[in-house]
């Protein structure tokens, strides 16, 4: 008996181990909240998607108009039943592509200037202008368009060739708009690039050009699209300068010098005049919308792949 | 501390007062605080004084207050202006725009220490907003309301009542530089150069330039635009409306802005652009802009009063009896308006309506406040 | 360590001539260096990293500096081919002769510098292009203009490394193991045709396998190269070496030349009693 007394009494003795799960309110409380958060930021998306749909279903379903005229149309009136999209999405695609060419360069120049050339005190001074520039209402760019870029581009063309309201300015306003963005990503991107590759490049001779441009922009080149694609859709999504400066009246042209309308300069037209809730020119804004929904999800997906791609190749 | 101890302070007179004299105030005497006026924050009231002067006229000497003593004038009840308090929701044409502005920044000046808002955004819409959804207590408007629009007043249980409060003449305007067009264009000529039908001036007229037309035109739900399609297209394409307004807007070169900033600057920025817009416009860019003559008729006072301007409209306000007699701070706004537009009109740029057109809106008031 | 401070100056004086006469034999044997530091001494800010060093390097052979960490070995090989300029604060007193100039006068393209003094990192770092391209880049921007398939497969071979990429050029650099990539690193040096390969701790990030590929690689390239090494690896600086700096630090931090001999005498009959403890395991 005693020997079995002992042998019991020695795990009793020593201090238990517990593997227990072991409740911790705060942890469970922290992590709803987070959840919550990543919830809610969830359901604005969807219900953003649902109005956009719903109210394009409106639009489709009234009979008026069917998807193919919808997209192979090249006139929008609205009041008189016309609703081809073509000319606001040729608009926007112009003055988007005149944006990224101001930005891409102008961007990738300050990136890497920053990245690779400045010295703190240089970058101290010109990180916070940047971000100066990047918090500027675009209202403001808006106004800068119409009464410095326009007189600018018309001084340099001629007044007869520009017209007062004209995709180029309102083009290139967009770009230096969004040159603070491309500029401080693609900087992120650059500076992300290991300093040995850098003295790797040194190391056999190269210069500090032939080292940023060849070496470090290549490499950090999947950072560098993922910026060119987020300012592409910055671009599209721009409103106040365009709606300031682009026009106020859709336009199937290439020429970058007449003036039309993109598709978020009408919405904001028409979504700022007066509109009756349940007329089809008021759903046919949210068609507008959805489809540069789709666009940006588009562009979105797009750099989510070229990110990916990009990181195979090079890590 | 100091702003919650006044804010209780109103609250509670608001309470008294809203026990003891609960059901319809009569609106034809002198305003009584009777509701909202906790909606008059300290803050907004203090700001008001220094906002309003801006907004006044500056080439009149600022005239003493009449006394707050009751006095008929014109056959209206005077208003005190300072004793009126409550918020007034005004919106319509872009075109009456101006001139309510003007009359809201005197009824302030004189005292009144309400939120008064007037949205620009057009007459079609702000007649929506005061017939469909009831949102506001006034609408203004640059054409007479719509018989469809009456019927949607009718059904939220308002009942417009029209007041006259000007006339607004219609400029065409063009470019310093075009000098084609010197002489003036004929209502024929000008329904050409603003539709589908003519890319270029050559088109309409062989003696002009084969330059392209740049349209400028206010947005399809302004007053100013139907009016324009009434005035002008509509008689160009055999009286149909419907075709006039498809003919202009299937025009090339079209900019369609609700914004008249837009169109002037528009105009104002190219030689082969033509555009129109509310008179008053006209007159703050006149150094910018030409105006055509009509006809072989230029916008003036004296043609318009003589009735030779082909296109000149009558603005309007409207009400409902029922929101003047809940919110009698609407009535005393519109009886002050009808009382001294004629004062403020010519500054804003718009005709006075003849003493005897304006008459009949002091009845109409009248009318309405007896119900 | 407490000798070594009452001791510190007077043998540090003796060490020096030493050294300097070591150096003076064997450059008289071998016509003239192939690199020369005199009085050395190199600054981040106000820190100085490195104190005094002189040092002749012999050409065609390999050196290999050793010491403890921190004592400035890879600032003072940095100082061979002036990469110590990419550091904003470094600062540098003294000469670097090659070829009989200063490499640190006014005049002197510190980019010039680097394509006839290559190097070669500690953590292998090949740029993210193809096998080929990485081989090509270096020679490239030194203008080089002859037949670009055979310089990579010269250079890749003599990296002993063409075998076994030879069917996948293609390919990306980092694709490669640590040692192949290694390796790679060194064929692109080799392919700018460089006289001096500095090399940081070539091997550490290596196995023991591909450790010994690339002595043997070492010993294979000094035929036509300088080799300078810095290791922390005593067999690797005695196996593969031709003659030893080494170096300690004292509680300033400021590293200098204790002693520079044949790999021989280092290892087996140094002249100063810190260079036995360290290499025999015994310092610190
Ligand atoms: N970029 C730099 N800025 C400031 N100080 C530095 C820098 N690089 C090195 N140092 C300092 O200089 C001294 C020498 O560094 P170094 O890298 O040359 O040592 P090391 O002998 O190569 O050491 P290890 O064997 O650990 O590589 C150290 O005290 C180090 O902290
Ligand atoms: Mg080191």
């Amino acid at each position: 008996m005693q020997t079995t007394l002992k042998t019991t009494a020695a795990p009793i003795d020593l201090p238990q181990l517990d593997l227990h799960k072991r409740r911790r309110p705060h942890e469970i409380i922290i992590q709803a909240f987070l959840f919550a958060c990543g919830i809610i930021s969830i359901f604005v998306t969807l219900g953003i998607v649902f109005v956009l749909f719903q109210e394009s279903l409106r639009f489709f379903g009234s009979g008026e108009v069917n998807l193919i005229e919808f997209l192979t149309g090249t006139t929008w009136q609205p009041a008189i039943g016309e609703f081809g999209i073509l000319p606001l999405f040729l608009s926007t695609i112009i003055t988007s592509l005149i944006g990224m060419l101001v930005a891409l360069p102008l961007g990738l120049a300050v990136a890497i200037y920053l990245s690779e050339y400045a010295s703190p005190r240089a970058r101290g001074i010109l990180k916070p202008i940047l971000e100066v520039l990047a918090g500027i209402p675009t209202v403001v760019y808006g106004y800068f368009a119409l009464t410095f870029m326009t007189p600018l581009l018309r001084s340099l063309f001629g007044a007869d060739t520009v017209q007062i309201y004209n995709m180029a300015s309102g083009g290139i306003v967009i770009g230096i708009l969004i040159i603070p963005l491309i500029a401080s990503m693609s900087e992120d991107a650059l500076s992300a690039v290991p300093r040995s590759l850098r003295e790797g490049a040194y190391g056999l001779g190269a210069t500090k050009l032939e080292t940023s441009l060849k070496i470090v922009v290549p490499a950090a080149l999947s950072g560098i699209s993922a910026a060119v694609i987020v300012g592409i859709s910055r671009a599209v999504g721009e409103t106040m300068v365009v709606a300031l400066s682009v026009g106020a009246g859709p336009k199937l042209t290439f020429n970058p010098f007449e003036s039309a309308e993109t598709m978020t300069g009408h919405i904001v037209r028409i979504s700022g005049g007066d509109l009756s809730y349940d007329s089809i020119d008021y759903n046919s804004i949210f068609s507008i919308a959805l489809f540069l929904f789709v666009i940006t999800f588009l562009l979105n997906l797009i750099s989510r792949f070229v990110v990916q791609r990009f990181r195979e190749v090079y890590d | 501390m100091k702003h919650t101890s006044i804010f209780v302070t109103l609250l509670m007179i608001v309470a008294i007062i809203a026990s003891a004299c609960a059901p319809a105030a009569q609106p034809t005497t002198v305003p009584q605080p009777t509701q909202a006026p906790a909606k008059v924050e300290p803050t907004k009231a203090s700001e008001q004084p220094t906002a309003a002067p801006a907004l006044a006229d500056p080439t009149k000497a600022p005239e003493p207050t009449a006394e707050p003593a009751m006095e008929m004038l014109g056959g209206l009840p005077m208003v005190d202006a300072g004793a009126v308090t409550g918020d007034i929701v005004t919106a319509g044409s872009s075109t009456v725009y101006p001139l309510s502005e003007a009359m809201a920044a005197r009824f302030q000046d004189e005292g009144y220490t309400g939120n008064i808002t007037i949205d620009s955004i057009g007459s079609g819409a702000g007649l929506e907003r005061f017939c469909k959804t009831g949102e506001t207590d006034i609408a203004n408007a640059s054409r007479a309301i719509k018989s469809s629009e009456v019927e949607s007043c009718r059904a939220i249980d308002r009942e417009p009542v029209e007041f006259r409060v000007g006339t607004d003449a219609l400029a065409v305007v063009v470019n310093p530089e075009n000098t084609w067009l010197d002489e003036g264009v004929t209502l024929e000529e000008l329904a050409k150069i603003f539709s589908a039908d003519a890319k270029t001036w050559a088109e309409v007229n062989p003696a002009w330039p084969a330059e392209p037309i740049l349209r400028f035109s206010p947005g399809t739900d302004s007053g100013t635009f139907d009016y324009f399609i009434e005035a002008v297209m509509t008689p160009a394409y055999n009286k149909d409306a419907k075709l006039g307004e498809e003919a202009l807007l299937k025009a090339e070169n079209l900019q369609l802005s609700e914004d008249d900033n837009v169109l002037v600057q528009g105009v104002e920025g190219d030689k082969n652009a033509i555009g129109y817009f509310g008179y008053a416009y006209f007159q703050e860019n006149a150094d910018k802009l030409k105006a055509l003559k009509i006809n072989g008729v230029a916008p003036s006072g004296s043609a318009v009063d003589a009735g030779t301007y082909p296109l000149a409209r009558p603005l309007f306000i409207y009400s409902d009896p029922k929101i003047m007699a809940e919110k009698p701070q609407v009535a005393d706004f519109i009886n002050f308006y009808l009382t001294f537009v004629n004062e403020e009109i010519d500054a804003v740029g718009y005709f006075p309506a003849s003493t005897s057109v304006l008459n009949g809106a002091k009845m109409a008031l009248l009318i309405a406040l007896g119900q | 360590m407490s000798t070594f401070e009452l001791s510190a100056q007077p043998r540090e004086q003796t060490m020096m001539r030493e050294t300097e006469a070591v150096a003076a034999v064997a450059a008289g044997a071998a016509g003239t260096f192939a690199i020369e530091a005199t009085d050395v001494n190199i600054f981040y800010g106000q820190f100085r990293a490195v104190k005094d060093v002189s040092l002749q390097i012999q050409k065609n052979k390999i050196t290999a500096l050793i010491g403890p960490s921190g004592c400035g070995k890879s600032t003072m090989l940095r100082a061979f081919n002036r990469m110590n300029d990419l550091v904003s604060t470094a600062r540098i007193a003294g000469e670097v002769l090659f070829h009989g100039r200063n490499l640190y006068a006014r005049e002197v393209d510190p980019v010039e510098v680097r394509r006839k003094i290559g190097m070669v990192f500690q953590k292998p770092n090949p740029f993210p292009k193809s096998i080929y391209e990485n081989v090509l880049w270096g020679a490239k921007i030194n203008g080089f203009k002859g037949k670009a398939d055979d310089l990579v497969e010269q250079s890749l071979r003599q990296a002993a490394l063409w075998d076994e990429v030879k069917d996948k050029l293609k390919q990306s650099g980092l694709s490669l193991s640590g040692g192949q990539q290694q390796r790679l690193c060194i064929a692109r040096t080799i392919a700018t045709r460089p006289e001096i390969i500095l090399m940081d701790e070539p091997c550490s990030a290596l196995d023991p396998i591909a450790t010994l590929k690339i002595e043997d690689l070492m010993r294979e390239l000094v035929e036509k190269y300088t080799i300078i090494i810095v290791t922390h690896n005593m067999q690797q600086a005695a196996r593969v070496s031709d003659y030893t700096a080494f170096f300690n630090m004292e509680q300033d931090r400021a590293g200098y030349l204790v002693e520079y001999d044949d790999t021989k005498k280092i290892f087996t009959n140094p002249k100063d009693q810190r260079t036995e403890d360290y290499v025999t395991g015994r310092f610190g």
